[in-house]
């Protein structure tokens, strides 16, 4: 128990130095067309012990959304998207829950516990959810919806591979 | 009673969902007011420190690239000194000194945090009031201008980038001496809007842009960038030109904050008349 989450604490540091001294120096993008922004630390929220309260996760995407919202000078917008894919988690978990449901034992929702495409599925719903919320909060009106839309699909792109080189260059166990 | 406290109990993480989103949206909310956004601004300390050890390991491995620009630039500032001491002994020698005040101050700062991607772009430079930076002071580049100061620490200062919609920097074209605001509407960060140019003005595609000096903020002719292309918006009565600026907002180091000596006595005389 206590190693799982002092793993998980390491991993939540890392991923947001990651996120604010590296993603977001990245620029990528060309003329009339910068539609990508690297987020990597949502991963962080959806790698929490299965089996931990609903409440507590929230507390916890609100901070890191806090933390990382401190560096992009955007007060709210990065932790108003956190807290929405923290609440929304349980209900991710429970749409694609393996047969046989979850084990008793407290373990991380990783791809060496559950597997390659479990894992596909939940962390690419997870990070649409988060990216869909971060840019409509971030634009604060739904009349560029189109432009919304281009950033989610672009982004999500260039974020799913980072975070997919993370899984599986690390491939942790919880 | 003890209905409503199960309800409550059993909803607690849907209230708490609530409750956390409502307190991001005052956040945001506040922040879009511009005034009170220093207690989470990255001047604050920890992230401006952070920031300061991170930058100071890599700007070690650019050190070659800054020599060179700084070698440029002192190239340029040389030769324009040189040109200037030429014109200045064909001048008359009756011509007093105090005639030429002078009128800006420039601090020479360091950019320690900055973006180009977000819709609301800052930057952090690392002089603050100690060195005499204050607020509403404006930042230039080697080339073109960054941004103003809106907030003041010790030894750090936040700039707002004019990559930020709360920017209105006032701007003319430099054949023509039409004025305009320039905006940005949040796409590219090479390209930047002019507004409300009337309807008269003479405009030409590569028409220079430069700063007008009317906001006293930056000096006047500060070159800003070229005209792309320039329409009427449908309805209204005045040109929107599409402007590219000269210089790379994703590529800072070295930035010079303007301080405008005169200030204080054009405000004084300026404030009265806009508010009778």
């Amino acid at each position: 128990m206590n190693s799982l989450w002092t793993k998980n604490l390491i991993r939540i540091v890392v991923l947001i130095l990651l996120q604010v001294l590296l993603f977001k120096r990245i620029y990528f993008g060309w003329e009339n067309f910068n539609y990508f922004a690297f987020l990597v630390y949502p991963l962080a929220i959806l790698l929490l012990p299965v089996r931990t309260p609903r409440v507590p996760v929230l507390f916890i995407g609100f901070l890191i959304g806090i933390i990382v919202d401190l560096f992009y000078d955007s007060p709210g917008v990065h932790a108003s998207a956190c807290v929405f894919l923290a609440f929304i988690r349980p209900y991710l978990l429970k749409m694609i829950e393996p047969r046989g449901g979850y084990p008793t034992q407290d373990l991380g929702p990783t791809k060496r516990q559950f597997g390659t495409n479990w894992f596909l599925i939940y962390t690419a719903m997870g990070l649409a959810a988060h990216l869909l919320v971060y840019f409509s909060v971030e634009v604060f009106t739904f009349v560029f919806f189109f432009e919304i839309l281009l950033k989610v699909i672009f982004s999500f792109i260039v974020s799913y591979i980072c975070i997919l080189l993370y899984i599986f260059l690390l491939n942790p166990k919880d | 009673m003890q209905n409503l406290i199960q309800f409550l109990i059993r909803f607690s993480a849907f209230f708490l969902f609530v409750a956390l989103e409502v307190v991001c949206f005052i956040l945001i909310v506040r922040y879009n007011d511009g005034q009170r956004e220093i207690f989470l601004n990255s001047s604050n300390m920890v992230s401006a420190r952070v920031n300061e050890w991170y930058d100071g390991m890599v700007e070690y491995s650019n050190l070659r690239a800054y020599a060179d620009s700084l070698a440029i630039d002192n190239a340029r500032l040389k030769s324009a000194l040189y040109n200037n001491s030429n014109y200045l002994e064909l001048e008359e020698k009756e011509v007093l000194d105090t005639v030429y005040r002078q009128k800006f101050h420039t601090i020479r700062a360091q950019v320690i945090n900055n973006s180009v991607t977000s819709r609301n772009n800052a930057l952090t430079i690392d002089r603050g009031s100690k060195d005499g930076i204050r607020k509403g002071m404006g930042v230039v580049g080697n080339e073109g201008i960054i941004g103003v100061v809106r907030a003041v620490q010790p030894s750090f200062s936040s700039v707002l980038s004019i990559l930020h919609s709360a920017s209105r920097i006032s701007v003319a074209l430099r054949r023509s001496h039409y004025f305009g605001t320039l905006v940005w509407n949040g796409f590219h960060p090479g390209k930047m809007s002019m507004e409300a140019v009337p309807k008269h003005a003479d405009i030409r595609v590569g028409d220079t842009i430069e700063t007008s000096g009317y906001s006293h903020i930056f000096p006047k002719g500060v070159m800003v960038g070229t005209v792309d292309t320039f329409w009427i918006e449908g309805g209204s009565n005045f040109f929107t030109i599409s402007v590219s600026i000269v210089n790379d907002m994703s590529n800072l180091n070295h930035v010079y904050v303007v301080q405008n000596l005169m200030r204080p006595s054009l405000d004084s005389l300026e404030q009265p008349v806009l508010y009778e």
